[in-house]
């Protein structure tokens, strides 16, 4: 009988189990390509399309999913009729989408006057590489991501995941194999989410809003993500970075927003220092960029029953900060009017 | 650059298309610049330690084996062990002896000492440090003969599969390896593939997603008897997923340039007792205590009092190995009583062979004293170690600890079912030595639950730090 401890035979044997391995992992690839493309990809693909056909806005709000919440017809009325505003949030994005879509758009001759600056503060920790890789990026503008400055690996995985399906859902797969999260699949026959959507005048009652004494967030359902300090990490600073010096270029005015965050956060997970890093941050880019202003460089607060889930505000909610946003909007373009 | 990173994999998919490239002729000089940038990569100022080490280990050999007698050779050889664990001590321990003198003249009311100037724990010095003073007592014992050629003492030393986590390989294995360098067959290839694919597995897969799980109860400090239970198993499996998971990973990619690393781990959670555990947990780590601390120290020659003693010592030592901290400590004096435990109950009752019945009990026991040991290891105190000490007796559950139980079993299951047909057939090439679409099936389905289920971004190898 051979020991645990033995690590060769005598027969050596041909490589035929490598080819089949290698041969096994490019059919299963090349099966799955004829699976339908998750609901965010497809969202932010079908967004980077309306970029070249859609009329330009005077007015421009950028972030991600959370962002998602500023309901512009409630934000027209408090800024006068000559302004047309956008939503272009795309979910689950960072800085690096902001760039690429902006420069798109000034290839297109549709950029914006006024771009305001709304992503959730606690996404500035992860650059979404590969997501951005993988549902975003053009090979030319792949091509110069990895002239910027990236990491080798970082733009290699990012390339994997554009070639390998399993690799693009792998979160998604993740926690359906985890924990039984079947929205992935439900998602996949949901229509994409369009830039033109978000210009509709009035979309609170999509959703009726919830009682305001009621919340369904507690602190059994933060993620650990929301509990930790907010750090910045470092793609997301040198894009937006590249992301205000090309708006100073074009002449367009970035206007930062921090979007509120539940009561809870604080009040059952105490932590003075989890904000610090965000608002010095803040704070040193609007010294660094002439272009970018800020309505709010401070977190503020919302009570709990204004979200739906610990990151994103819930119909009640988004129209709460819409109307705030809104009326702060319009006192700084009375100060500092963009025509 | 950690294994479990995608630097590493580009790094290791360069380095064996220059080493193919290259030939059997340069594969030294190769992977010892390989060695060298993997070293470097993670923080380049503690190459110079490094080469330090290396140095006083490859002159030190060459003078023993040159030394004109036997006094003149332990001398060098005690030289040069000095000065390795003085290295080891000031990098990793000054902190921790400084910190404890502050206290105990704290407590008689004397005055401070300095706060040390905190160091980043140099990767891997606990392995090294290990490695170069086996070596040195080898030379001066005559097992193995001093190593005359620098470019493959530092291979020797540095080659990256080891370097920062073990196995804490000797020179009578490694050495002779890289001396007489073979060409790379295709089971190297075979066998090298699917223990990178298990030793992945076992790390990102398992150990990243039992840490998930366990990682909020040792955070919280505060246990009842069924969070014990879930911290305590979780860990275990936990650890031996890492640290294996690490060691598997190392002996396939060394597989891929021709090299055996020596088997580290054996089926632990099979062992029948805690001195069969030790022959079949970090086996490098076990057997170096047993040739170069316990032996030298005496052994079992001077009877049981001496005996006790120096196993107590033995695994204070290991115990310290570790870690600068004291549940390292206390984990290592567990280890040392029930192994000293045990011998007293074989004298007693005589060596016996195990029935099956007997057998299965005896597994159980002792997996019992494991996981109570893995608990001390993971724990962050002495106090955190007596509360949930005396937790474990109260008995109380919380109402989701089934549900929480479950979430864990099927990575246990995992490790089950991949190990115990090994264990069972004694062939650790199972999966591997059978028909090539059955070979590849498993690639595949290894190679999709890394790709799957592996944790992202998740906790480096817990062997890095020490």
């Amino acid at each position: 009988m051979e020991t645990n401890l033995s690590t060769s035979h005598s027969k050596e044997p041909a490589l035929t189990p490598i080819w089949l391995f290698i041969i096994g992992v490019f059919a299963i690839e090349t099966l799955l390509r004829v699976m339908p493309e998750g609901f965010m990809t497809r969202t932010v693909q079908h967004r980077a399309e309306e970029v070249r056909y859609l009329p330009p806005a005077d007015i421009q709000f950028m972030g991600d999913s959370a962002t998602s919440g500023v309901r512009v017809g409630l934000i027209e009325p408090f800024i006068g009729q000559d302004h047309q505003v956008s939503n272009y949030a795309l979910p689950g994005t960072s800085p690096l989408f902001n760039y690429f879509v902006l420069r798109r758009q000034i290839i297109e001759k549709k950029a914006p006057k006024l771009i305001v600056l709304a992503p959730h503060p606690f996404t500035w920790g992860d650059p979404f590489l590969d997501r951005f890789m993988a549902r975003f990026a053009t090979p030319e503008e792949s091509a110069r991501f990895l002239r910027d400055g990236v990491k080798p690996s970082d733009w290699f995985y990012g390339t994997l995941c554009r070639l390998s399906y399993t690799l693009r859902y792998r979160e998604e797969l993740y926690k359906f194999i985890t924990a039984g999260d079947t929205l992935f699949f439900e998602n996949l026959e949901t229509p994409v989410g369009s830039v033109q959507n978000t210009r509709a005048k009035i979309l609170v009652t999509e959703k009726p809003p919830l009682e305001p004494t009621r919340t369904i967030i507690n602190k059994t359902n933060v993620p650990p993500l929301l509990r930790s300090p907010i750090v910045i990490h470092r793609y997301n600073e040198m894009y937006l970075d590249k992301f205000c010096a090309l708006a100073a270029k074009n002449n367009i005015k970035i206007l930062w927003i921090t979007l509120p965050l539940p009561e809870m956060l604080r009040r059952d997970f105490p932590n003075p220092e989890r904000t610090a890093a965000y608002e010095a941050f803040v704070e040193r880019k609007k010294a660094q960029h002439s272009n970018l202003f800020s309505l709010s460089a401070n977190i503020t607060e919302l009570p709990d029953h204004y979200y739906q889930d610990p990151w994103h505000l819930n119909a009640f909610g988004a129209r709460h900060f819409s109307e705030t946003a809104g009326k702060q909007l319009g006192d700084w373009l009375r100060e500092h009017p963009i025509h | 650059m950690l294994f479990n990173s995608i630097d590493f994999v580009l790094f290791l998919v360069i380095v064996l298309a220059v080493v193919r490239l290259g030939g059997i002729r340069m594969r030294n000089w190769l992977l010892l610049i390989a060695s060298i940038v993997f070293y470097g990569w993670w923080d380049w100022r503690y190459l110079g330690l490094l080469g330090f080490n290396c140095a006083v280990a490859y002159y030190g050999g060459i003078a023993i084996s040159n030394a004109p007698d036997l006094k003149k050779k332990r001398s060098l050889c005690s030289l040069c062990v000095i000065i390795s664990v003085a290295l080891l001590a000031f990098f990793k321990y000054r902190g921790f002896f400084l910190d404890n003198i502050h206290t105990a003249l704290h407590a008689f009311g004397l005055g401070p000492v300095a706060k040390p100037y905190e160091f980043i724990l140099p990767v891997g010095i606990s392995f090294y440090t290990f490695q170069a003073i086996a070596y040195v007592v080898d030379v001066c014992r005559g097992t193995t003969p001093a190593c005359t050629n620098l470019r493959d003492f530092l291979l020797f030393k540095t080659f990256f599969p080891q370097l920062v986590a073990g196995p804490i390989e000797r020179a009578n294995n490694l050495l002779p390896q890289i001396q007489n360098p073979r060409p790379v067959t295709n089971n190297d290839v075979i066998e090298g593939l699917y223990l990178v694919l298990w030793g992945f597995c076992k790390k990102v897969v398992i150990a990243d997603n039992l840490a998930l799980k366990i990682a909020p109860i040792y955070a919280r400090g505060e246990f009842n008897t069924g969070d014990i239970i879930i911290a305590a198993v979780g860990f275990t499996f936990q650890a031996y997923g890492d640290f294996s998971g690490y060691t598997d990973i190392a002996r396939g990619v060394a597989r891929w340039f021709g090299v055996n690393l020596m088997q580290n781990f054996n089926f632990p959670y099979y062992a029948t007792s805690p001195q069969d555990f030790w022959r079949r947990w970090h086996i490098s780590l076990g057997s170096w205590l047993r040739e170069y601390l316990y032996i030298p120290l005496g052994g079992n020659r001077k009877g049981p009092f001496r005996t006790w003693l120096n196993l107590i010592i033995t695994m204070l030592i290991g115990g310290l190995w570790h870690g600068p901290s004291w549940p390292y400590v206390i984990w290592g004096a567990y280890q040392g009583m029930i192994l000293s435990l045990h011998r007293w109950w074989v004298a007693w009752r005589g060596e016996k062979r195990h029935s099956h019945t007997s057998r299965a009990f005896a597994i159980a026991g002792n997996f019992l004293l494991t996981i109570y040991g893995m608990l001390i290891f993971r724990l962050a105190s002495w106090e955190q170690i007596v509360t949930a000490t005396g937790e474990i007796f109260h008995f109380q559950f919380a109402p989701d600890f089934a549900l929480k139980s479950m979430k864990m079993l099927p990575y246990i299951f995992v490790i089950l079912i991949v190990e115990t047909p090994i264990f069972a057939t004694h062939n650790q090439w199972f999966w591997v030595r059978r028909r090539p679409v059955f070979t590849a099936a498993v690639f595949l389905v290894l190679f999709y639950l890394i790709l799957i289920l592996g944790v992202t971004g998740g906790d480096q190898f817990i062997y890095f730090a020490f």
